[in-house]
């Protein structure tokens, strides 16, 4: 994911930014692709980002995998914009159909990974301000708790049971309509 | 493995918000996972947050009459025939209700009318329901009925539990031997006093009778219930806290003979929809001096199946913030279409007459728990 492209020309140099991870790891990426954090836009727009911007929340491995999906995404949002005009409407639908076709294909293998990382990669997504990220993965845990019980969500993400009995007892007489 | 609790709470929140808001189950279950879970559900703010997030409570089924054809036992508040609950959520039951006919449906309830002139408020998700003795008039000529959240401030995304309303409008009937005179007449039951009000009555000029039209769905916009009238080309406006009645008249045009369904439009004015032609149009009122404007045409051509138009087809239910509208045709039975996207969905056979969509939210109910035994709980109470 880290491009080393400090050799590249001036112009498209002035357009990278290199981000930091918490374990000081450095990914060069194009503006285009930083900015689909609120976070960093932020930080562009105040220009506050040379010599980098250090991410002391994220560590390399969760960063590399954010950067690769605001890479995918970035080409999305300047596929929308840039080629409208160049189409005819019902050619350009149906690049936009299978287009958005790959990013969905593309988001559900991104998914793919164990519950530690979605995590991780939601707290990324929250402290970069991804909202495309945090609605995946957020959508991700969601729909994985759908239809399980409460031990097999307990299972599934580690939570030990600190309700009483009385207490639970209490729970499912008001919730009675969700057991039945 | 990272337990959940290493998020915080409001990303807890924002995994809670993604559950689908027609699969309450789910959230019910997640507030048995730990303390932490449950106090994050049974906050207000969460339920207050939920529902911005989703904006519009969601389709969790509907209900309908099996019947078709008129049956005289219900108009006396006998009915003889069938209504069912059809569930488009999976965590709601199909339920078959013998000798009971659907009236209304709003707030989260399906107002029910079952033998011995009893009208019933019944919650399709919490199960409650509540028997309400009516009295008709001895020779109504017609009659409708609506139920509505009367809760104070209640954005009526999640109204259960919240205090009711049933508005019962009937019509005398026209005979001789009371000279001619005939009258409307209006009662409210309201859930917390347990009583209806006292019957306002207003005698009609015979020149201008009106007569409620059978079973079908009124709508609420703002403070007023308006049902469709038989025949006259109007509606009856009924204010629900002065108990006003009103006509209005409807726009001069094609759809006489055709059925029209009332709805609020997204702006909070008066609306309705009617199928005229193939097209289903849709005509609202923004300013009642301006009168009825046509809002929007939807070729039904476009949408449905060749021959489901042979025959005129009829809108028969209208399910409000979602868009969703119900059109029956005579060959290729009943589809849904979402006005939104213009998807279309054929759905199963309906055999009555109209659809009564419900649309709730439904967060579990978890006031008393909150405040025995999640409270005080907050912080690191549950981590692996």
């Amino acid at each position: 994911m880290a491009s080393a492209g400090s050799g590249d020309e001036k112009a498209a140099a002035a357009a990278m930014i290199t981000l930091i991870s918490s374990d000081n790891e450095k990914f060069e990426v194009t503006e285009a692709t930083a900015t689909l954090s609120q976070t960093i836009r932020h930080m562009i727009e105040d220009g506050c980002t040379d010599g980098g911007v250090p991410l002391p929340n994220v560590t390399s491995k969760i960063l590399a995998r954010v950067i690769e999906y605001c890479k995918k995404h970035a080409t999305a949002a300047a596929g929308e914009e840039g080629s409208s005009s160049s189409f005819s409407d019902a050619a350009f639908l149906e690049v936009d159909r299978a287009f958005l076709e790959e990013l969905e294909e593309f988001d559900d293998a991104f998914l793919e990974v164990d519950r530690a990382t979605l995590f991780d990669l939601i707290l990324a997504a929250n402290y970069l301000d991804i909202k495309g990220l945090l609605n995946l993965t957020c959508q991700k845990v969601a729909d994985s708790v759908k239809g399980k019980t409460p031990e097999q969500i307990r299972e599934m993400y580690n939570i030990v049971n600190d309700l009483t009995p009385e207490e639970e007892a209490e729970i499912r007489r008001e919730t009675q309509w969700a057991f039945e | 493995m990272a337990p959940a609790t290493e998020l915080l709470d409001e990303l807890i929140e924002e995994i809670f918000f993604r559950i689908h808001p027609a699969d309450p189950t789910t959230l019910a279950r997640a507030a048995l996972v730990c303390r932490r879970w449950c106090r994050l559900i049974a906050d207000p703010g969460f339920r207050r947050r939920l529902h911005e997030f989703h904006r519009v409570p969601h389709m969790l089924g509907y209900s309908c009459n099996t019947d078709e054809g008129f049956d005289r036992y219900w108009f006396y508040g006998n009915p003889s025939r069938a209504a069912l609950f059809v569930r488009t959520s999976s965590s709601l039951k199909r339920v078959d209700m013998e000798r009971t006919r659907v009236l209304d449906t709003r707030h989260g309830r399906v107002l029910l009318l079952q033998p011995g002139c009893y009208l019933c408020v019944w919650d399709p998700i919490t199960k409650e329901h509540k028997r309400i003795g009516m009295s008709l008039p001895n020779y109504p000529e017609s009659w409708n009925a609506a139920v509505l959240c009367t809760a104070a401030g209640c954005n009526h995304l999640d109204c259960h539990g919240k205090p009711y309303a049933v508005v019962l409008i009937a019509t005398t009937r026209d005979l001789i031997i009371t000279n001619r005179i005939k009258e409307m007449r209006n009662s409210i039951y309201s859930s917390e006093a347990t009583r209806w009000s006292e019957t306002h009555s207003f005698v009609q000029q015979p020149e201008n009778h009106l007569d409620l039209e059978r079973s079908s769905p009124s709508a609420l916009v703002g403070n007023a219930l308006y049902f469709v009238l038989k025949r006259k080309a109007k509606i009856l406006e009924y204010n629900v806290s002065t108990r006003e009645i009103h006509t209005i008249n409807l726009p001069p045009a094609c759809f006489l003979g055709r059925r029209i369904m009332l709805m609020a439009t997204e702006d909070g004015s008066l609306g309705f929809a009617t199928v005229c032609d193939s097209k289903l149009c849709l005509w609202s009122t923004a300013d009642k001096d301006v009168g009825w404007t046509r809002s929007r045409v939807i070729d039904l051509e476009a949408l449905l199946p060749t021959r489901a138009l042979k025959s005129p087809a009829d809108v028969v239910g209208f399910a409000h913030g979602v868009g969703f509208f119900f059109i029956k045709t005579d060959y290729k039975g009943h589809f849904k279409i979402d006005i939104k996207s213009n998807r279309v969905k054929k759905i199963r056979p309906v055999y009555g007459s109209n659809i009564f969509p419900y649309m709730s939210f439904h967060t579990p109910a978890l006031g008393a728990v909150a405040a025995n035994t999640c409270e005080g709980s907050s912080m690191g109470a549950s981590s692996a």
